[in-house]
């Protein structure tokens, strides 16, 4: 699966074009400011329906437009072509795949699988116990729709149990319960299940880029750890009744749990360094790659987006050894950065980003 | 602003029609035939009166009570409680159903500010109490909400003297395994149904 083209409207700085991208690896190279990460931005879209960085797809119109439009050509596995084309407008978003329109983001995110390297990735390791529950939660959801939909079907339950507690609904309550026990141990099973496959491959992964024997893995405390049953979850969110009016909120439940990282039998995000967090939020991205692969036997496309610069030349090396198994690849670089001969060999594409515009150097 | 634009403006409070389908049809009405438009226009300010909820069930109805409640030939021991009114025409067009009806008028959302004691149950359970029934298919939309609902009545009937069912979801029928979008799949998987003899 790869990009063959792609096109923008009133898309950030990015100048109304096509850019063709048919290649293993397309390589952007600019200064800071001129619509690298734009780019990637776009791809990601595309394939998502939302950004990785902007939460509201007004704030990605060009300034003083209020509208955008990206499109894009993919060469499928199958050999076909496909034709993508989102469309943000009068405060609505339009997605269609060769012209039939996508309603349901469900049915876009399974399109084209694409994972982003950035370096707001570094939260995975040392930020909020919500931002390491997004990366698991992303990981499993690429490849398991079921997961996916689970996880979204209790995110609407708790919230109309938020709401019923709020405004004095009582008799609804114990029917909220049995569909949050219900779907949330089957979530924490599931969560629990992927953090030890992920800590088979995590170990090793960190361990070989940071050539130290130190053991880095993941404990997953879920909210509802002492739980192994759909009753004793629903028993233990009655017996907590009083304190989630008290509260005006459910406060337990898998929106609860926690993902640490662990150093040995430290918690590494107190314990590590800035470039040691750097290079493990990096690897939770190689680790994703991985899994996706395995559960899926398909390629992802990487968009990875000047996380190299903070990397020694030695790690870079290793890093980009272990960087493997997708079908196509995006890199931005600065314009001093000397990059490596894999992107620069036979199928790559180079452009030089100035103001918007891309051009073969 | 021009009738024309009022007539537009007006036509986007409209389910499922935004400006531009409004403008169009704004324009296709003037050039239309003026009897049309005449007799259009009488239906829509007249429907309200012609139409109402059926004081038994809930359905619209255009008498008392709806055709359906009143047909002597329908099975009256079973009862089909549905969100919409447009629920029973769905259900009863599809030619399997030939028992009793009832419209709660929506789903429970406290969301949207939508509790129990905005929907009929009170009605319901009265009819539950009077007449005899001896099943009730809870057939609300294979939503959040909808299941709420179910488990919510569920809740309410417990300890009566009733078989209560919910619709069966999954596959579509006629259509290929090889069709289906994984997640169909999946939850199909998940509610699979016992098959041994």
């Amino acid at each position: 699966m790869r990009f063959r083209s792609l096109g923008f409207h009133y898309f950030r700085n990015l100048a109304d074009s096509m850019v063709p991208t048919d290649a293993e690896h397309v390589v952007l190279v600019g200064n800071n400011g001129q619509g690298k990460t734009n780019f990637l931005e776009a791809l990601y879209v595309l394939c998502y329906g939302s950004s990785f960085r902007a939460s509201n797809a007004k704030d990605m119109c060009r300034h003083g437009k209020r509208e955008f439009s990206l499109s894009a050509i993919v060469a499928l596995d199958d050999g076909t072509n496909q034709q993508i084309l989102f469309r943000f407008g009068e405060g609505k978003r339009e997605i269609r795949i060769d012209g039939k329109e996508i309603r349901d983001r469900r049915d876009l995110i399974y399109n084209v699988p694409c994972i982003v390297f950035s370096h707001d990735d570094i939260e995975f390791i040392r930020g909020t116990p919500e931002s390491k529950r997004k990366f698991f939660d992303q990981t499993m959801s690429m490849y398991d729709p079921l997961f996916f939909d689970d996880l979204r079907r209790y995110r609407s339950v708790l919230r109309q149990r938020n709401a019923a507690i709020k405004d004095g609904y009582a008799s609804l309550i114990p029917v909220y319960d049995v569909q949050l026990a219900k779907l949330g141990m089957a979530i924490q099973k599931r969560r629990a299940e992927e953090v030890v496959k992920f800590n088979e491959l995590f170990v090793k992964l960190y361990q070989a880029v940071s050539q130290t024997d130190e053991r880095m893995y993941i404990a997953y405390k879920p909210s509802w750890g002492d739980c192994t049953t759909e009753e004793e979850a629903r028993d233990k969110l009655s017996r907590t009744l009083e304190r989630d009016l008290r509260m005006q909120t459910t406060a337990s439940g898998i929106h609860r749990d926690q993902f640490i990282v662990m150093q040995d039998t430290a918690n590494f995000a107190s314990s590590g360094s800035t470039g040691q967090m750097r290079l493990a939020s990096l690897i939770f991205r190689i680790a994703q790659v991985h899994s996706y692969r395995k559960n899926t036997g398909k390629e992802p496309i990487l968009l990875v987006d000047d996380v190299l610069l903070e990397l020694d030349i030695r790690k870079r090396g290793l890093f980009l050894s272990l960087l493997e198994g997708y079908s196509q690849a995006f890199f931005t670089f600065l314009p001093e950065e000397t990059y490596f001969s894999k992107v620069s060999g036979q199928d790559g594409l180079t452009y030089a980003v100035e103001d918007g515009t891309f051009q073969v150097p | 602003m021009t009738s024309l634009e009022q007539l537009a403006k007006q036509l986007t409070r409209l389910p499922g029609i935004g400006p531009k389908s409004a403008s169009r049809l704004a324009y296709h009405l003037i050039k239309s035939d003026p009897q049309y438009n005449k007799q259009l226009a009488e239906l829509i300010a007249s429907i309200q009166d012609l139409v109402f909820p059926c004081p038994i069930c809930g359905s619209f109805t255009e008498t008392d009570p709806c055709p359906v409640c009143a047909d002597p030939n329908r099975d009256r021991s079973v009862l089909c409680v549905v969100e919409q009114p447009q629920d029973v025409v769905t259900i009863a067009a599809s030619g399997a159903y030939d028992g009793l009806f009832h419209v709660l008028g929506g789903a429970l959302s406290p969301l949207e500010g939508i509790g129990p004691d905005k929907l009929d149950f009170a009605r319901l359970l009265q009819r539950i109490e009077k007449e005899s029934f001896h099943e009730v298919i809870i057939a609300t939309n294979p939503t959040e909400e909808g299941d709420t609902t179910a488990m919510y009545l569920r809740h309410l009937l417990k300890g009566k003297k009733l078989t209560i069912s919910r619709l069966a979801s999954g596959l579509p029928i006629g259509g290929d395994l090889e069709y289906a979008d994984r997640l169909t799949l999946a939850r199909s998987l998940r509610g699979r149904v016992d098959f041994a003899d």
